[in-house]
């Protein structure tokens, strides 16, 4: 039974991207291009894993992050944060960290930063599944 | 004990006592002689009519008696007497003889007993060899007691008649005058007793009256005297005791009223005069204390005999101390003192003097002395009131400082400054104008022919002044403009004029001119390094953008080479898609960088902004219809007419074409309401600005999103937007010396306004750009990009 994986981007060529190279080696895939739809993805497709972009409009990656944690069906689902750039916008990744620090939210398991490198992100994925 | 001894010495010292005890003593001894003379009168009267009672008895005795001693009938006689003798008013009665032997009596054992005629009873008409003849009725009478009670005796005697020594018996002679005497006692018992109530009465009743006379004097007295003396005499004391809120109330009139109100009116005067004199004294005391002078007096020795605050303040002197000691810290009396003259000729005097404060500074002060006399004209004292005049003195070194430090000051400055006279006449040419303009200061000053040298707006500003003329704005606000050396340099400069006025009319004029050469030139090179740096942030936005742009390119590559591989033509074909997608988003990249970046001028031209609006709003009706959108025209007819608007007009077109595509995207992003529409707006404020306005009531802005919108490369719309399209609008809009700002609400929709100046035709030198006269339309790249490719360029 392959692993079944939930991808959350606005950006639909990462979310192709991504999509490919989950399904070539092996993965179910899942899509969904805002926290609003990946909300309703995640309860009903009961992913392995879930990669969320950090900026989306609507909802983005960190409300929904916030909003698994706090769930008690959710909270155990591993997830992969996909971030931006930091050098301009530093607010992304750094007040990322330390909003989940202050807050005493549980870390995400892996993060992974654009430019997405294919290997390393199986890598993360991999780990994060303990295979 | 001593209390009520106290009090009866209070009583004894009131009025009101003395007063009832004098009117009491006196009425008494009125009284007592009234009694006196009243129980006199009566008992005199009553004893009057006893004897005229016990006369006319003895004369009815003697008629009875008579007839029987004619008949010479001594029995019947007898027994007349013996009879008269039984009646209980009589005491006793008998009739002596010729030779005073008692012939007849109530008591017949007396009958032939004989008295001595000089016995008390016969001695009033026996006097010693005196022959009896008749005697006063009263001589005839006297009192005497028998047992208890008295007893009138009266004598009365018998006269010889015809028919005496006529009568038969022949016993009396003719020569006879009186044949003998009756002896009657009265008892005066009953009018004794009668007399006794009838005092008892007159006493009695004078007694009760004389007490009610006095209490109701008494009464009248403690009423009428006694209280409003006692009040008179309990205000008089607290007015002596120094309070004069008393006031007496009286309700007696006459002369006590007439007391208490004159009384009244003597407090009132008094504490009117108190209260006079206490301010009197308080002002002048403060007079002597707050007058910003120095007041002392001194006396012969030149000691201070008082002070006020401030020469207190001042040199802290004590009183005691000398005059000179306290005001120059000498030790012998000034050389050229002027308090002599008040002390010897007893006038005034006064002159200028530099003394020592207490701190050692100088006290220059003006001193007038004037003489303080006693009654006899003796000049004890001397007051010196002292004006401190240490402000005068500094204040003309002061001025002397300030003139040096401002002729230094233009002398000076870097400025170039140049003022004349009221009759244009240049009297201040300082070196730093000298070195602008070029001439020799000594050939400016005192010239009037001013247009030698100096720029136009100077020397209208002179002939203002010069004439009289008022011009609008006798400052004129700083300017640039340019001047020509004597050498023929032109000079950039900026120029600033004023009128110099003094009170009521003009003194003249003064420029100031500061030269930019260098200015100008540090202008240029920060411009220069701005542009360097913005390109900085440029590099690091370009990179993300590049990144982002990149991995959509890889994705791409993976995604063909992955259907590729497995077959898969509908993979190929979004992997594909992905690859040209990515393709396009860097030509708008590259296309906003280039506008971003590109150092042009403004192009202004007139322009009708009503037409220039209704281009952009026309050029997005389509996409906004596909999106249900409405687009509104609030057109101002009046802009661009009142004044005429010189515009970049590319430049402004792309500005707008922005704003609506934001609003577009604004309004597409929004699911929550039913109905959008965009407000296109333009105005003309009263000073001739252009407002253009871009309202839509779409998704509106969070507060993070209004803090960064102006942020190079921040984009809310993921990889449709590059980041530059308001940092675009932004810069145009400064170009054109305008602003943008906006005002927002999340949930409900977002206000761009665009203030234009209206701008200036261009001149012609400065058109370097062909493109300046192709006609503004949608060609512009930048207008077109946002309508297509990526939805807009607006950076947010």
């Amino acid at each position: 039974m392959p692993k079944k994986i939930l991808i959350i981007d606005d950006e639909p060529d990462v979310v192709t991207f991504l999509g490919t190279l989950l399904r070539k080696n092996g993965y179910q895939v899942c899509e969904a291009c805002d926290g609003v739809e990946g909300m309703k993805k995640v309860l009903e497709e009961k992913p392995d894993l879930v990669c969320l972009d950090l900026l989306m409009p609507e909802k983005t990656g960190l409300k929904m992050y916030r909003e698994m944690r706090k769930d008690e069906h959710l909270q155990d689902v591993p997830v992969i944060m996909v971030t931006g750039i930091e050098a301009v916008d530093p607010w992304d990744f750094k007040g990322f960290k330390q909003f989940i620090h202050e807050r005493s939210i549980p870390a995400p398991q892996g993060y992974i930063e654009k430019p997405i490198d294919k290997d390393q992100f199986l890598k993360a994925v991999r780990e994060v599944l303990g295979e | 004990m001593r209390k009520l001894a106290e009090r009866l010495g209070v009583l004894s010292r009131s009025l009101g006592v003395r007063i009832a005890f004098s009117v009491g003593l006196i009425l008494w001894i009125s009284y007592v002689i009234f009694i006196y003379l009243m129980v006199d009168l009566h008992q005199s009267f009553y004893f009057d009519q006893i004897i005229r009672e016990a006369e006319r008895f003895s004369a009815a005795v003697i008629n009875a008696a008579n007839h029987s001693m004619l008949q010479d009938d001594r029995a019947a006689t007898r027994s007349i007497i013996r009879d008269i003798g039984t009646h209980p008013e009589i005491s006793n009665i008998r009739v002596y003889d010729h030779e005073g032997a008692i012939k007849f009596s109530n008591e017949p054992a007396e009958v032939g007993t004989k008295v001595d005629k000089k016995a008390e009873a016969c001695f009033a008409c026996h006097t010693e060899d005196k022959a009896f003849w008749k005697v006063h009725t009263e001589e005839r009478t006297r009192i005497h007691y028998h047992g208890d009670h008295r007893v009138l005796g009266m004598i009365t005697p018998i006269y010889n008649k015809e028919t005496c020594y006529t009568a038969s018996c022949h016993f009396h002679t003719a020569d006879q005058k009186v044949l003998g005497v009756l002896d009657m006692g009265m008892s005066l018992k009953s009018f004794d007793a009668h007399v006794r109530s009838l005092v008892l009465e007159i006493v009695l009743f004078g007694t009760v009256t004389f007490i009610a006379v006095l209490a109701t004097i008494g009464v009248y007295i403690v009423i009428r005297v006694h209280r409003p003396v006692s009040r008179l005499r309990d205000a008089t004391k607290k007015i002596a005791a120094g309070d004069l809120t008393q006031k007496v109330t009286v309700d007696a009139t006459g002369q006590l009223g007439e007391l208490a109100q004159a009384f009244n009116i003597m407090r009132d005067q008094i504490r009117r005069r108190t209260q006079e004199l206490i301010r009197s004294r308080w002002e002048y005391k403060n007079l002597f204390e707050q007058v910003p002078c120095f007041i002392c007096v001194i006396d012969r020795n030149f000691e201070i005999v008082q002070q006020n605050s401030y020469m207190r303040d001042l040199f802290k002197g004590t009183v005691g101390m000398k005059c000179y000691e306290v005001f120059k810290k000498r030790t012998a009396k000034c050389e050229d003192c002027h308090v002599d003259v008040t002390f010897e000729q007893g006038r005034f005097s006064g002159r200028e003097h530099c003394g020592l404060t207490v701190a050692g500074e100088e006290a220059n002060y003006s001193s007038y002395t004037m003489p303080v006399v006693n009654e006899k004209g003796q000049v004890l004292y001397a007051m010196i009131i002292a004006v401190d005049i240490g402000d005068r003195v500094r204040l003309e070194r002061a001025l002397a400082a300030s003139k040096d430090f401002q002729s230094n000051l233009i002398e000076n400055s870097i400025h170039g400054i140049v003022a004349t006279d009221e009759h244009g006449r240049v009297n201040t040419y300082n070196l730093a104008a000298e070195k602008i303009f070029g001439y020799p200061a000594r050939d400016v000053i005192g010239d009037s022919d001013l247009h030698k040298y100096f720029p136009k707006p100077f020397v209208e500003t002179v002939l203002a002044s010069y004439l009289g003329r008022a011009i609008n704005e006798p400052r004129m606000v700083a300017q640039e403009t340019v001047i020509t050396s004597k050498d023929g340099e032109t000079i950039p400069v900026r120029f600033s004029g004023f009128i110099l006025f003094a009170p009521g009319k003009t003194v003249g004029a003064v420029g100031f001119f500061q030269d930019l050469r260098t200015f100008k030139q540090l202008e240029r090179e920060k411009q220069a390094s701005d542009r360097l740096a913005v390109v900085g942030q440029t590099v690091a936005g370009l990179a993300h953008g590049i990144k982002n742009i990149l991995t959509g390119l890889e994705g791409g590559v993976y995604v063909v080479e992955t259907a590729l591989e497995d077959h898969d033509d509908q993979l190929l074909q979004r992997g594909w898609k992905m690859i040209h997608n990515n393709i396009g988003r860097i030509s708008v990249l590259v296309k906003d960088l280039l506008g971003y970046s590109k150092e042009r001028q403004p192009e202004y031209k007139e322009t009708d902004p009503n037409l220039l609006a209704e281009e952009v709003c026309a050029l997005f009706e389509i996409k906004a219809q596909e999106k249900s959108i409405v687009i509104e025209r609030d057109f101002d007819p009046r802009a661009g007419k009142m004044f005429k608007i010189f515009l970049d007009q590319r430049g402004i077109h792309t500005c707008l074409s922005n704003l609506v595509a934001n609003a577009v995207d604004a309004c597409e992003s929004d699911t929550a309401k039913g109905e959008h529409r965009i407000i296109v707006r333009t105005a003309q404020d009263q000073e001739g600005n252009l407002i253009y306005e871009v309202t839509d009531n779409g998704v509106g802005m969070s507060q993070e999103t209004k803090r960064r919108i102006f942020s190079y490369f921040y984009s809310t719309k993921g990889s449709r937007g590059t980041g530059l399209g308001l940092l675009v609008t932004s810069k145009l809009v400064m170009e054109h010396g305008g602003r943008i700002s906006f005002r927002s609400e999340e949930g409900k929709g977002t206000t761009f306004t665009i203030v234009l100046p209206p701008g200036k035709a261009a001149k012609p030198e400065l058109r370097n750009d062909e493109t300046g006269s192709e006609p503004v339309r949608v060609s512009d790249n930048r207008g077109a990009a946002p309508v297509e490719a990526h939805g807009d360029s607006v950076g947010s």
